[in-house]
């Protein structure tokens, strides 16, 4: 036999030779549409940048998780990391594991969305193999609450955060931002909420920059599981690159995609800053950077300026809306936080009140903090708002001072507002907060809007915003009967899970929280968010 | 002041070595959930519930409403995505529950299977025995044809994955997809080494997109395929249509009976074992279809008879074009010379279908009582 034939027989079947044939795997016919209509073109020609066959990709994610399961369920377990993490730290990762894990879930049904819309049997690939990252990732953070559960000194909240997290109004601008947003609209639109924004910009602070944080305050666990995660979300920035470059050859999309992609910013920045600040800032006890700063790192100049930058020869610009947001990402982690305390029965973990320390550090960097919002924690604080000997809450201090919380028809964000006013902003009788407030009657209804970005929206669509919002739903509820009715109670049957310190003495009952008789109302027709009775 | 930047990171954290006081026994994930088995599993304590249903879909744990609408006003998502019912949507579980991690590391393993298989192959040059009619016109045209086939089928399960209502069935729905997007691609990885070891094989997928475009054989499945993936918006009518019609009937016919039980006739030792992670996909595929339409629907408390009306009118809709497809596909067990040689001394393809087709209701027609005449279904 000649050598040429022995070479013949040395074969090799590469996965990058067939992703090459791809392309020809799809074909059209007369009934085909996709089941979720855009006003987009798709570009069939378009390709993928990863390039990634099932096998491979499943060979990769193979190795990816024997490196962290691995790590947790070994080395990680016999260092006890579980029992080694600030309780404060540990009480935020609560709330930011069961956000992030509904993120993930529901991408896993949006990425689907994106594979049955578009042309290109490339992106198609692209796309499902996202699918399952998301698959890979709910599991992951389910892991995560899993793990901690098992060896945190305080399980609770880590565990039936999926049923207590139907009670908590921040769960609803959580599902809006990082789960409908993801599902729902156009295909394009949602490509941007979830590849173009959250993932190619807010997943950069919240699980790369959160790593470091994690680690500052004894918690190896999330970096573990969290970098994992990143390392595929650099194929899903490249998925969101894709769908722009997919449309941006028809000169008929161009029309829209500059509001779509502001669109898309506002609700995600809406659902992400405020978020993601609160639990750097106010979760921490060793801190980092002002969280203003991270923000303006990864989000001002990282996306709005160099990964936006990329996509101006298509004709895209940064959003419009970057400045504001720019604001929001200052003051607006001290509102959530003060909008999170004041809803502490609800929220599903323990917080507590910045101490000396921390307001010093608040001052330091956030000018202006201690005279606004530090007063009021300080307050909250002299009250004895955490001793449930006082059965007081701090939803009675905002009644009686006129600061209402509102929620966002579109974004579902509460709106309440005592840092600082935006320059040349007024508080007055019909919006006490001061904040950008803007309220609409439509169809019977009225309809509050944290912004005119949001109001833009309903106005645009307002068949796409027709739901109840927290205090719609729950209005004339005792607080009691919420945390009732969504499993907020510890295996006693009386304590509740959510905590307004991290003590474990004076913890909080039902029969406590039912005894400061609050119900809540809607505020845009009975004046007040809650009122006591 | 320390900060992340200037803290000491210490990986034991001592200032924790002796650990607070428990304030809380109860560890297990889910409190409130019931378990398939004995207790919660790890696959239960990881996906079970991430799904945020109001409670008016059934079994959810929410009130009010979804935030967020399609335009035009279609919802997030709604019970009357589907005309199935159940009384709750959360117990259907994947008896092999399978989550993640248990997944890819099969599918891992079936790629590294695939690599030893054709570095093997061709090493004891297996290919010598190949007829070289089967390898130019079944394995370089219909065996690509059938890759096409299972890529629509991948296509057409996107709309479950983004539709379905609970999040068992939405995991259970995503390996089944990349199981057909894999098979599309194995198929396509064998006809490439053929195609390094074969003067009678080609890799290029033309030929197999002629037939399967313009070829008797494949038209009644391309009708089908193509009527589920662009015309049928039901998510659980398409899980109907794929897994208890066409996956058990078609896909057994061709998969089983014609690429792997006729490829040792014509000396091919590589496709049977190629195809084999398509057989396991289905396999796994009938356990959880068989515990959706059978138990989470068939059996449930209010609306199983509802239930197996519906899937008996499903039925008399899918049944014929199945019929036809099966039909048009018969084709190839005359497809060589080697096949019509060897006619007389093997069962004919009526009588293989005659097999499936008992197999069938005994697996299958059971779930929802079909009685279907399949003798007339097939003059329709």
């Amino acid at each position: 036999m000649a050598i040429a034939d022995l070479a013949k027989f040395d074969v090799k079947v590469a996965a990058q030779d067939i992703h090459r044939c791809l392309q020809d795997l799809g074909w059209n016919f007369d009934k085909r549409r996709s089941k979720y209509p855009s006003k987009y073109r798709f570009n069939p020609a378009t390709r993928e940048q990863f390039k990634l066959i099932v096998g491979e990709y499943c060979q990769m994610e193979e190795e990816k998780d024997e490196r962290q399961y691995g790590s947790l369920a070994d080395s990680l377990a016999r260092l006890e990391a579980g029992k080694r993490v600030e309780p404060r730290w540990a009480e935020t990762m609560k709330f930011v594991s069961n956000f992030l894990e509904m993120g993930e879930y529901a991408s896993i049904a949006g990425s689907a969305l994106l594979y049955d819309a578009v042309e290109s049997p490339e992106q198609r690939n692209g796309y499902l193999a996202q699918v399952e990252d998301e698959v890979r990732h709910t599991n992951q953070l389910g892991y995560l609450k899993k793990y901690f559960a098992s060896q945190y000194h305080d399980p609770a909240g880590f565990t039936d955060a999926r049923r207590h997290r139907t009670g908590n109004p921040l769960f609803m601008s959580n599902r809006q931002q990082a789960c409908e947003a993801f599902v729902s609209g156009d295909p394009v639109l949602v490509s941007l909420n979830l590849q173009m924004v959250a993932e190619a910009c807010f997943t950069n602070p919240l699980v790369v920059a959160m790593t470091q944080l994690a680690a500052a305050n004894g918690d190896e666990i999330t970096p573990t599981v969290f970098l994992s995660i990143q390392s595929d979300e650099l194929r899903h920035m490249a998925n969101g690159y894709q769908t722009i470059v997919s449309v941006v050859d028809d000169p008929d999309n161009m029309q829209y995609l500059q509001t779509d992609l502001e669109n898309a910013f506002w609700i995600q920045h809406r659902g992400f800053t405020p978020m993601v600040g609160r639990a750097f800032e106010y979760g921490a006890v060793n801190r980092g950077e002002p969280w203003a700063k991270t923000w303006d790192r990864w989000v001002y100049e990282d996306w709005g300026g160099i990964w936006l930058g990329r996509f101006s020869r298509f004709g895209l610009k940064s959003p419009r809306n970057l400045a504001d947001a720019k604001l929001d990402a200052y003051w607006g982690q001290h509102d959530a936080f003060a909008t999170m305390y004041a809803l502490w029965p609800l929220v599903g973990c323990r917080i507590e009140l910045p101490n000396k320390r921390d307001q010093a550090w608040f001052e330091n960097h956030y000018p202006g903090w201690y005279d606004s919002i530090g007063k009021v924690f300080e307050g909250w604080d002299k009250a004895g708002m955490a001793d449930p000997a006082n059965r007081t809450l701090p939803v009675e201090w905002l009644t009686q001072h006129g600061k209402h919380i509102a929620m966002c028809r579109v974004c579902q964000s509460p709106t309440l507002k005592l840092t600082p006013l935006r320059a040349g902003a007024v508080e007055t009788k019909e919006n006490p907060t001061g904040c950008d407030l803007r309220i609409l009657d439509y169809r019977g209804r009225r309809h509050a809007f944290c912004s005119q970005w949001c109001e833009r929206m309903f106005l645009t669509e307002p068949e796409r915003y027709t739901s109840e919002n927290f205090f719609e739903i729950f209005d004339g509820w005792d607080l009691a009967d919420i945390v009732r009715a969504s499993g907020g109670l510890r295996s006693d049957g009386k304590t509740l899970v959510a905590q307004p310190h991290l003590s474990a003495e004076r913890m909080w009952t039902i029969d406590d929280l039912a005894a400061c008789r609050i119900r809540v109302r809607n505020p845009l027709t009975a004046g007040a968010s809650f009122e006591k009775y | 002041m320390s900060t992340a930047s200037s803290y000491r990171r210490a990986l034991l954290n001592p200032q924790f070595d002796e650990h607070p006081k428990v304030l809380e026994e109860r560890r297990i994930p889910l409190s409130f959930a019931n378990p398939y088995g004995a207790r919660l599993s790890e696959y239960e304590q990881v996906l079970l519930y991430n799904q945020p249903n109001p409670d008016w879909i059934a079994g959810g744990l929410g009130v009010g409403g979804w935030s967020l609408s399609f335009p035009g006003g279609r919802g997030t998502w709604e019970n009357y995505f589907t005309e199935a019912k159940t009384s709750d949507w959360y117990v259907f579980r994947d008896p092999e529950g399978r989550w993640q991690r248990p997944y890819v590391a099969e599918k891992a393993d079936g790629w590294r299977e695939f690599q030893r298989l054709v570095a093997t192959a061709a090493s004891r040059r297996l290919h010598r025995s190949l007829d070289p009619e089967w390898t130019s016109q079944i394995l370089t045209g219909h065996l690509g044809a059938l890759g096409l086939h299972d890529y629509g089928l991948f296509m057409a399960l996107a709309a479950p994955i983004r539709d379905c209502l609970v999040d068992t069935l939405r995991a259970a729905v995503v390996t089944s997809s990349l199981d057909f997007l894999d098979n599309a691609q194995l198929i396509q990885a064998e006809k490439l080494y053929l195609a390094q070891v074969s003067d009678d094989a080609t890799a290029d997928v033309s030929p197999s997109k002629a037939l399967w475009h313009d070829d008797g054989t494949w038209r009644g499945a391309r009708k089908l395929i193509e009527e589920i993936w662009g015309e049928t918006y039901d998510h659980i009518e398409i899980l109907f249509a794929i897994h208890v019609i066409h996956e058990p009937l078609f896909g057994r016919f061709v998969r089983e009976r014609f690429f792997i039980e006729q490829a040792g006739l014509h000396g091919d030792f590589i496709t049977p074992r190629v195809l084999w992670s398509s057989v396991r996909g289905a396999e796994a595929a009938y356990g959880w279809a068989a515990e959706l339409f059978g138990k989470t629907l068939g059996a449930d408390p209010t609306f199983n008879d509802y239930n197996k009306r519906l899937m008996r009118f499903w039925a008399e809709k899918w049944l014929p074009l199945e019929l036809a497809a099966l039909h048009d596909v018969k084709r190839l067990w005359s497809a060589t010379e080697t096949l019509k040689r060897s006619a007389d001394h093997r069962p004919t393809s009526d009588q293989v279908l005659q097999r499936i087709i008992e197999d069938w209701r005994g697996k299958y027609g059971v779930l929802f009582d079909c009685d279907a005449d399949f003798d007339t279904l097939a003059r329709i």
